[in-house]
């Protein structure tokens, strides 16, 4: 391409094309040499992160759990109780319109009489003492 | 994950002089030329190692980018290709100018683009080591792993 008669560049340019070249070598062996005795730290290290993303996602969920499991323990032993309250309760209802029926045929009953009417009544007040 | 990302940011331009540098070389190894402007403005050692470092450079590029080890390594072998890349072909650009001058404008400019490109990619593949090394730090990587998970 060029056959100047000039036999070669200034001097200037070969020693700096030298150094460019030197440091440039330098640069790509050190480059390599850091990246290669480097690399266990690279690789723990990527691990490190993969498994601390992991933990960051899955800690609250965890935490999460807890609670939530916590709650429903919570919930399931209180809706026992409150299954046992209504149990009872709707016990209680029973016996109580049953008692009100009689009463009340007591009171409608043509030949009722006071004295007959609490004779029902004590007799129911002593059923519910029995009980 | 990391590994699609930076993958897939490869350069066509980094991978057709990373191909083209050591068939460049071998070629002046084999035909025994060297260009006038090589033989001008570099003493003998210098030429030797730049004709050498073509072939080593294209080879070394070319297996980092398929390193099938760890992946850092592969780019660390990357990075030192390209920063001896950018310095072989910057090297030539400016014995280019040295010796041709003027005339040489052209062809200088235009391969003052590898050196340029080169030294532009190494800094981008030490950005990825800096993510890779400290990557919960890094606001690049902490994106590839939230896009994933």
């Amino acid at each position: 391409m060029i056959t100047a008669p000039a036999p070669e560049a200034p001097h200037w340019v070969q020693m700096l094309l030298s150094l460019l070249g030197v440091l440039g070598g330098t640069t790509g062996l050190a480059a390599i040499a850091t990246v290669v005795s480097q690399r266990g730290k690279f690789k723990a290290d990527a691990a490190d992160t993969l498994t601390e993303a992991a933990l960051t996602l899955v800690q609250p969920l965890q935490v999460r759990i807890t609670e939530l499991e916590g709650e429903a323990l919570h919930a399931r032993s209180e809706l026992g109780t409150l299954r046992e309250q209504v149990n009872q309760l709707q016990f209680l209802v029973r016996v109580l319109s049953r008692t009100l029926d009689r009463w009340r045929t007591a009171v409608h009953a043509p030949d009722a009489t006071l004295r007959k009417i609490r004779a029902v009544v004590a007799e129911s007040e002593r059923l519910s003492e029995d009980r | 994950m990391v590994k699609l990302r930076v993958r897939a940011r490869h350069q066509p331009f980094e991978v057709a002089a990373l191909v083209t540098t050591p068939i460049c070389g071998v070629l002046l190894l084999v035909l025994d030329v060297r260009p006038p402007s090589v033989q001008m403005s570099m003493p003998e050692p210098i030429q030797v190692g730049w004709e050498i470092a073509l072939i080593i450079v294209g080879l070394g590029g070319l297996l980092g980018i398929l390193w099938p080890g760890q992946f850092s390594t592969g780019l660390g072998v990357e990075l030192a290709s390209v920063l001896v890349l950018g310095t072989i072909t910057g090297m030539y650009a400016v014995a280019l100018v040295a010796v041709a001058g003027p005339q040489g404008v052209v062809a200088a400019s235009l391969i003052a683009a590898v050196p340029a490109g080169s030294f532009w990619r190494a800094a981008q593949i030490a950005v990825d080591l800096r993510c890779l090394a400290k990557g919960h730090q890094c606001a690049t990587h902490r994106r590839v792993v939230g896009g994933v998970t």
